[in-house]
């Protein structure tokens, strides 16, 4: 007879409503059932509960107007014609590969610009000096020389054949 | 969004998935099945909430209109009707929010339609006089019922409704709120004993 009026437990009374929306598993189930079975409170709050839960069917469940669909459809028409250009998907995509594009533009556009700029710059008299290194080294032998054609005769002379033999690729600046 | 593959996904066997995979393709017809087959649904939920018709069309166009215009990035990664009603309930959320400022404003309006709420107590039988359900006038009962309703919290509210008129899963209603299936859980089973305790003081049980 206690058993039959013993007060609930907080973890048996939160089970009772998912008793009744079927999301028990098996042994929740069976212990709700069992519960059911032998104790007088737990029956009277199940149907409460249960009795609560039907009288929610009385809540007015309002149809939308006929032309809801077609009413919504033309307000996105419209809201779409009203975006800001700036503001609609294919424009922003747009300016998205529109500035991808400018950007390896100019990244081209400067590397070009700046290969012709060194180019038409002239030398520096350093560069100048360092082009010309290989003669410069020589510059002073090449002025006491004074000619070419008394360089290109002495090639040609005896003497200077005699001298290569005895020290081949000596002296050959002197 | 992250994107699913595609023969892993389990939410691409639900039509309504494939219905908003094809308003994402620029199928205009899909969309408006999409919206005809929740129209009603989505009205009702939110005019339960605000109780005024009015005002529940004009969200359930704004949440239509927000499924539209999210169609470019849509990636299917709920239940079509998890992610509708997920949107639904932010609206629900922030309009309940303003217009909780301006309630002030609002008292004394007046009844408006079918759905106003009617100043507590009017229309109620004494406590001293419980009465069976089936006994009571149906305006009454309903305004019983509505007050058993606003005695809920927000998000009891909102679980209530998805639970009775959308028959929706724990597991479901977990997604849509955001919440886990414990979570849900333990909040109905709190709204319900609330609403239980409420419609007890006028309806005998």
């Amino acid at each position: 007879m206690v058993d039959k009026l013993i007060r609930l437990t907080a973890d048996q009374r939160s089970n009772f409503v998912a008793y009744l929306d079927g999301e028990l598993n098996e042994e929740e189930t069976r212990g709700i059932e069992q519960l059911l079975a032998s104790n007088e409170v737990a029956r009277h709050d199940m149907e409460s509960l249960a009795t609560a839960w039907e009288l929610l069917d009385d809540l007015p469940r309002p149809n939308a107007p006929k032309d809801f669909a077609e009413k919504t459809i033309a307000t996105l028409k419209m809201e779409e014609q009203q975006t800001p250009l700036q503001e609609q998907a294919w424009f922003q995509k747009a300016t998205q590969i529109g500035g991808l594009v400018a950007g390896v533009a100019v990244v081209l556009f400067c590397g070009v610009a700046g290969f012709l700029v060194a180019r038409s710059v002239p030398p520096s008299r350093a560069d100048v000096m360092l082009q010309e290194y290989p003669l410069l080294e020589h510059f002073d032998s090449y002025r006491e020389i004074n000619s070419a054609d008394f360089l290109t005769r002495l090639q040609k002379s005896e003497e200077w054949t005699k001298r290569q033999s005895k020290n081949p690729g000596g002296a050959k600046h002197e | 969004m992250v994107a699913t593959p595609t023969n892993t996904n389990p939410y691409l066997s639900d039509p309504d998935v494939q219905l908003m995979l094809r308003v994402k393709q620029g199928d205009e017809e899909a969309f408006a099945e999409l919206v005809e087959h929740y129209q009603d649904r989505v009205i009702s939920i939110f005019a339960n909430i605000l109780g005024d018709q009015e005002a529940a069309e004009d969200l359930a166009q704004e949440t239509f209109m927000r499924i539209y215009r999210a169609r470019n990035g849509y990636e299917p990664q709920a239940k079509f009707s998890t992610w509708l009603f997920r949107i639904a309930n932010n609206l629900a959320s922030n309009t309940k929010r303003s217009k909780g400022r301006r309630k002030e404003v609002q008292f004394g309006s007046g009844e408006t339609g079918p759905l106003s709420t009617r100043p507590p107590e009017k229309n109620l039988p004494e406590k001293s006089g419980l009465m069976p359900a089936r006994m009571l006038d149906k305006a009454e009962l309903l305004s019983i019922v509505r007050q058993a309703m606003e005695s809920l919290n927000e998000r009891q509210h909102i679980a209530v409704l998805l639970n009775k008129f959308e028959e929706m899963s724990y597991a479901d209603i977990a997604e849509t709120l955001e919440l886990s299936p414990s979570a849900v859980k333990s909040l109905l089973s709190r709204a319900r004993e609330n609403m239980k305790e409420h419609l007890e003081k006028y309806v005998k049980m």
